[in-house]
């Protein structure tokens, strides 16, 4: 029987197929389980599943289809795990199926509102930035940022929604000149 | 607030999302949170789109520190052009950062657990060589001697093999089966399960079915519920409950046989959780288990196993949580859970079809019911049995037309100390008697 093995290692072709679907995975994990830990750990798990298994993709065949099947079962493996490695969740189980349900909707490739995001991030301040970074790359809480910048808790959280919100008008408004252009 | 179930508060649910990040998000703003995508697609939708969004942010910012770690000092160049053209490029060079990181950890066996793990065993009974909670990752390979285990798959499906047999778990929601016998189930919305056998590959669709695999490959099906798709050849043939199968060769059309049952009733009880079963109970076979209250036996107790994986909320009613003896009148009439669970449910029931209340003929039925995990509850109330029934009960079950539900006067049901083992005395004095039995579906 001829099992991937951990030794086995991938070819370029399938890192580079995994390394562009990367954005799609992690939103795909994220609107499943929302924000926190268990969204990163199903994305780990998927990304170590493909990479076990890279040995069966045919470089014919899509592999967003398969990597996202993939996905979803992980999802499902970390919801099931809940009571057993007792990790904070934020969707209950019966949320979180329907959120995989319509994350399944939305999963398709999307690179024009990727660059859109791209140029808009161009034109935030880099005050702005900085706070975009904290939160969702160094996955600090509000609090701590507050802390480390010693503005109101109240405050940070308002700047963040307006911001947010900026972002997603920004891109509507750059998406819809290009489908007019 | 907005009180119309059919316009969500956006902004509500978008000031919810934004601190659900934080570790230290409040019980009730996490209810609140649930309760509003529970309400609406719509608000569904509008999280989805901000999750997907949020994801994006967070690789075009990660993209950015990823390009500081490439930097080349010498390019100034920073055309917007040019910056649309990297996008991709930069977001790649993260993303590589990550999987150097994931190729290190695939070639450390000490980082290997437990993330890559793709199946658990949830239970073995008269087993050597395996354990409960034992872990398999892509590619192992399970050898069953004699007994019988329950294989968990990462997608929720579970495979009761019984010896002996011989198998490899090549995936969150495959295997492959080179000799053997067992129940698959592949509970609630998950679909897929696929079984490779020397002939044949089983997909489900939605099912619980029965397989066998001799030692010369011949693999017989058959579909207890729902159905499933046999993949042996380039023509897919679609079976149904109540139909079996077999397939002698490779790649030719799978044969009708005679429905088979009876030669997977110990994996079919197997596969729901229950160990052993003594004295004047059975398992509801394929086919009774999906409506009770069409089930008629006066010679003995029936247990149907109904939903699981229902996560039930903290403050949830029944009528028994401890171990030890529980009849009427019940020392408390009503508990409530002290946390959220998620549970397996079981219906154990005396139907005899007819009301025998005024025959004097009375009858005790004894029993003796171990699961492979903890009893959590019990319902043994009426009112609480019908006020479970919309979360518990199987769609269809038919329980409408049952009437005096829960235990009478004299009736007994003991916990045992491991919670595993329920000892069951019924005196039947009435039509029907009922209880609901509640399983952590995690343990």
């Amino acid at each position: 029987m001829n099992s991937p093995t951990p030794e086995d290692h991938p070819d370029a072709a399938f890192v580079s197929a995994l390394t562009n679907l990367q954005s799609r995975l992690r939103g795909y994990c994220q609107a499943a389980l929302g924000h926190g830990d268990e969204a990163a750990e199903a994305l780990q798990r998927t990304n170590i599943t493909l990479w076990k298994k890279s040995s069966e993709w045919d470089p014919e065949q899509d592999f967003s289809r398969w990597a996202i099947s993939v996905a979803r079962y992980e999802v499902l493996g970390v919801v099931r795990d809940r009571q057993r490695i007792k990790r904070r969740y934020v969707f209950d189980s019966d949320v979180a199926e329907q959120m995989i349900d319509v994350a399944n909707e939305r999963v398709e490739p999307n690179s024009a509102r990727q660059e859109a995001l791209e140029s808009c991030l161009a034109k935030v301040s880099s005050k702005n930035r900085d706070l975009l970074s904290a939160y969702f790359v160094r996955g600090e809480t509000f609090q701590e940022i507050a802390t480390a910048t010693g503005r109101g808790l109240s405050a940070l959280k308002v700047a963040m929604m307006r911001l947010r919100r900026s972002l997603r008008g920004c891109i509507e408004t750059q998406l819809g000149k290009e489908a007019s252009a | 607030m907005n009180e119309s179930p059919n316009q969500p508060d956006f902004e509500e649910l978008e000031v919810l999302l934004l601190d659900s990040g934080d570790s230290d998000f409040p019980e009730t703003s996490r209810e609140r949170l649930n309760t509003l995508l529970r309400e609406t697609a719509e608000a569904r939708t509008f999280a989805s789109e901000l999750l997907f969004d949020d994801a994006l942010l967070a690789d075009s910012l990660s993209a950015e520190a990823a390009e500081a770690v490439f930097k080349d000092e010498d390019s100034n160049i920073d055309t917007t052009r040019q910056r649309k053209k990297s996008t991709s490029l930069r977001i790649a060079a993260a993303v590589v950062i990550g999987l150097i990181a994931l190729s290190f950890a695939m070639n450390s066996s000490s980082s290997l657990s437990p993330t890559s793990v793709v199946a658990t065993v949830q239970s073995t009974n008269r087993v050597s060589g395996l354990s409960d909670g034992q872990t398999f990752e892509i590619g192992e390979r399970i050898e069953l001697q004699q007994g019988r285990a329950v294989l968990r798959f990462n997608s929720g499906a579970k495979f009761a093999v019984e010896a002996p047999a011989f198998l490899t778990v090549t995936g969150p929601n495959e295997a492959e089966l080179d000799a053997g016998r067992g129940t698959v189930r592949v509970p609630g919305m998950i679909k897929g399960f696929t079984l490779v056998t020397p002939t044949e590959r089983v997909v489900d669709l939605g099912t619980a079915f029965g397989i066998e695999v001799t030692d010369n490959g011949t693999t017989s099906v058959a579909v207890f519920e729902g159905e499933l798709e046999l993949r042996g050849t380039d023509k897919p043939q679609r079976l149904f409950a109540g139909q079996s199968t077999q397939s002698v060769e490779p790649r030719s059309p799978a044969q009708s046989i005679p429905h088979l049952v009876d030669a997977f009733l110990n994996t079919w009880e197997t596969s729901f959780g229950v160990e052993t079963v003594t004295g004047d109970l059975r398992v509801a076979r394929p086919g009774e288990r999906l409506a009770p209250g069409l089930a008629v036996d006066s010679k003995t107790l029936l247990l149907f196993p109904e939903r699981e994986g229902v996560s039930l909320p903290e403050g949830f009613a029944l009528n028994a949580t401890r171990t030890g003896l529980h009849e009427r009148p019940f020392r408390k009439h009503v508990e409530h859970l002290s946390e959220s669970l998620t549970v397996d449910s079981y219906l154990l029931q005396y139907n005899p079809g007819l009301d025998t209340s005024d025959s004097g003929n009375d009858r005790v039925f004894t029993a003796e019911l171990r699961f492979d995990r903890p009893v959590v509850g019990l319902i043994l109330a009426a009112d609480q049995l019908e006020g479970s029934d919309a979360q518990l009960a199987m769609p269809g079950a038919q329980l409408k037309s049952i009437g005096r539900r829960g235990i009478n006067i004299d009736d007994q049901v003991e916990l045992s100390e491991d919670r595993r083992t329920l000892h069951i005395r019924m005196s039947i004095q009435n039509s029907v008697d009922q209880i609901r039995v509640l399983v952590d579906a995690n343990a």
